[in-house]
């Protein structure tokens, strides 16, 4: 026995087919509308006597139901019991915007199996269908992106090959898509760039945090491309890395203005320097006219003419040597980094310097550590950092002081320390001292970008400058770089060419 | 007496020793310092009528020294040297002045410095001359 009367069955029945979120309409054999629920009445705007016992053609519009072949339909589902059509259809109700609907038609079959009517359930889709356009248009926003760029961007499987190269990678490299194809992206490198690329994209298949590094892209017609790259891992849902991307920014213009800057502050050093060098070159100058003159006052010393002649050999060695100095200072910076030795960094430096300290009463000190490591740099480069870092701290000390330059070593890092017993940093100076046209100078007497252009050269060398000051004891400025170990490269050090 | 000797202050040694045997071989007494207090250490010594200071020295600066020579020995005549390239600096021709000091510019020739010193030190000998007769 059913715990439910009739009364309960049609109540129940009722809620039932007004709560549903689906759009109903029952159909009898003469396909006029038996019955609609409240969801199909709001949605299309109807009353309910204008639609239960109409016609389905005075229900929806006539295009419709010619489009669906909807009385079609509803015959064939009187005829099969076991019919059923589902598909999409649009509807705009009066005054409404436009409504996409998912419908299924079928029929309704009494206790015995025979067929009393037809149901048209319609389940509203429009929300569904305009997120799903919205993520098209999206992706396809995204698509144009990749192609618009400015940037190469490029994707690899985790196994290095290149997927995908757009637009600007093909006018960057000279390579299009269909050359480049399942090419792993190392083969683009330089020689030395080969072995760090690789390893970045080791680490990111492992599923490695991403990686920054610097390289050359050789072109297809054999021109070097500095490039900064940002890679990184893509994931698929299961959590492996199915894909890498790079993305690299062609740093031809950026490289071209950093080499003018760092020669316009060189040039900047070399107007604070003049004076000294005017001194450096007028002294052996001095010497070797008086001793000259000296020789032709006693024509028959021989002895002491010879004297002459040996202080005048060493005097002309003297000032040449500083013309030398000057000039390694002035010439662009090498194409190459070499492994080199700091000690010689440091004296070169020095050398340049010691007019300046002598000038000002600064005593320079420096004892040479042989046992440091070799490191991997741009002399002429580190030079400029040097002179730089030694020129601050005789600006420091217009009372005269000492200078201490000490060099340390660990396995990895070499260290140069330039201390000196100078005015020192106000703390609150401190974290501008970095920043560029930051100066604490006269106007016309320094440009603010020394060390801002020392910190870039350090920091291109995989190094970084450390500071520690107190006001009135003094500064220190230290200079750590890394050891690259022979047979590994470092791997954030990049190679740069200036041109 | 007449303070003949001649007190060289140069932290250039070739320098000292150039200039040194060329005053030497023009007769005079000459004693080199390198740095500004062993100059001034020779000063104390009697009978020195005339100074030659490069105008930087490693512990002083040349002008300073110049003007402690000339508040302690009065009498003492001064030239300063220098390679530096600020001779025309009109302040330094003040200071130059009120020194009483001559001034060359390395590289110099020694005719104009030997010049500059006989002038100097004829006209000590002549002071002294006619500070006899008085």
């Amino acid at each position: 026995m059913s715990p439910f009367s009739k009364d309960d069955f049609e109540r129940l029945f009722n809620g039932l087919f007004n709560t549903t979120r689906a759009s109903v309409l029952i159909i009898d054999r003469r396909l006029h509308v038996l019955a609609a629920n409240r969801n199909f009445l709001v949605k299309s705007r109807r009353a309910e006597n204008e639609t239960v016992g109409a016609r389905l053609e005075d229900v929806f519009p006539t295009v419709l139901i010619n489009y669906m072949g909807l009385l079609e339909k509803v015959r064939s589902a009187f005829k099969d019991p076991s019919y059923s059509s589902e598909g999409q259809m649009t509807y705009r109700a009066p005054s409404l915007p436009l409504r996409i609907y998912h419908y299924v038609l079928s029929p309704i079959s009494d206790a015995d199996g025979a067929t009393t009517n037809v149901m048209l359930l319609m389940y509203d889709i429009t929300e569904e269908q305009r997120l799903s356009g919205e993520v098209q248009r999206a992706e396809r926003h995204l698509a144009s992106v990749v192609q618009s760029a400015s940037d190469l961007v490029v994707s690899l499987d985790p196994t290095e090959r290149i997927l995908s190269w757009n637009p600007a990678a093909e006018r960057i490299s000279h390579y299009t898509w269909d050359e480049i194809i399942h090419r792993p992206l190392h083969s683009l490198c330089s020689e030395d760039g080969k072995e760090i690329m690789r390893g970045a994209i080791r680490r990111l298949a492992r599923g490695g945090p991403p990686e920054n590094l610097e390289t050359d892209l050789i072109t297809k017609d054999g021109r070097r491309v500095p490039v900064a790259w940002a890679l990184s891992g893509m994931q698929s849902e299961t959590g492996d890395v199915a894909a890498i991307v790079g993305v690299g920014r062609d740093l031809t213009l950026r490289r071209q203005l950093e080499a003018q800057l760092i020669q316009s502050a060189k040039m900047t050093s070399l107007g604070v320097m003049a004076g000294g060098i005017a001194h450096e070159i007028r002294n052996p100058l001095g010497i070797c006219s008086a001793a000259a003159q000296l020789m032709l006052a006693v024509p028959d010393d021989r002895e002491l003419q010879k004297e002459c002649a040996q202080r005048i050999h060493e005097n002309i060695k003297r000032a040449a040597l500083v013309i030398e100095n000057l000039l390694k200072f002035a010439r662009p910076p090498e194409e190459q980094y070499q492994l080199v030795d700091l000690n010689q960094v440091v004296e070169e430096s020095l050398a340049l310097v010691s007019n300046q300290a002598r000038n000002q009463h600064i005593r320079t000190q420096f004892a040479p550590n042989y046992k440091a490591p070799h490191v991997m740099a741009n002399s002429s480069l580190l030079q400029q950092v040097f002179t730089n870092l030694l020129l601050n701290a005789c600006h420091a000390m217009n009372e005269g002081g000492e200078i201490m330059v000490t060099l340390t070593a660990t396995d990895s890092w070499v260290s140069v320390e330039f201390r000196d017993t100078g005015a020192g940093i106000e703390p609150e100076a401190l974290g501008k001292i970095f920043d560029p046209f930051y100066t604490t100078r006269p106007v016309g007497q320094g440009t603010g970008l020394g060390l801002p252009i020392s910190y870039s050269i350090v920091e291109q060398h995989g190094g970084r400058i450390e500071v520690k000051s107190k006001v009135g004891v003094g500064s220190s400025f230290i200079v750590h770089l890394p050891v690259r170990q022979s047979g590994t490269p470092h791997e954030s050090i990049a190679n740069h060419h200036y041109r | 007496m007449n303070p003949s000797q001649i007190i060289i202050i140069d932290d250039e040694v070739d320098m000292c020793w150039v200039l040194e045997r060329l005053l030497r071989h023009r007769g005079y007494d000459v004693a080199t310092a390198g740095t500004g207090e062993q100059g001034l250490a020779l000063l104390r010594q009697p009978g020195v009528g005339l100074a030659i200071i490069d105008c930087k020295l490693p512990d002083r600066e040349g002008l300073d020294i110049a003007a402690e020579v000339i508040a302690l020995y009065p009498t003492v005549s001064l030239i300063l040297i220098s390679g530096f390239p600020f001779a025309e600096e009109s302040a330094l021709r003040e200071r130059l002045q009120s020194l009483n000091a001559q001034f060359l510019a390395k590289p110099f020739e020694v005719t104009d410095l030997t010049a500059l010193v006989e002038q100097v030190m004829s006209r000590r000998s002549n002071d002294a001359n006619r500070a006899d007769k008085d």
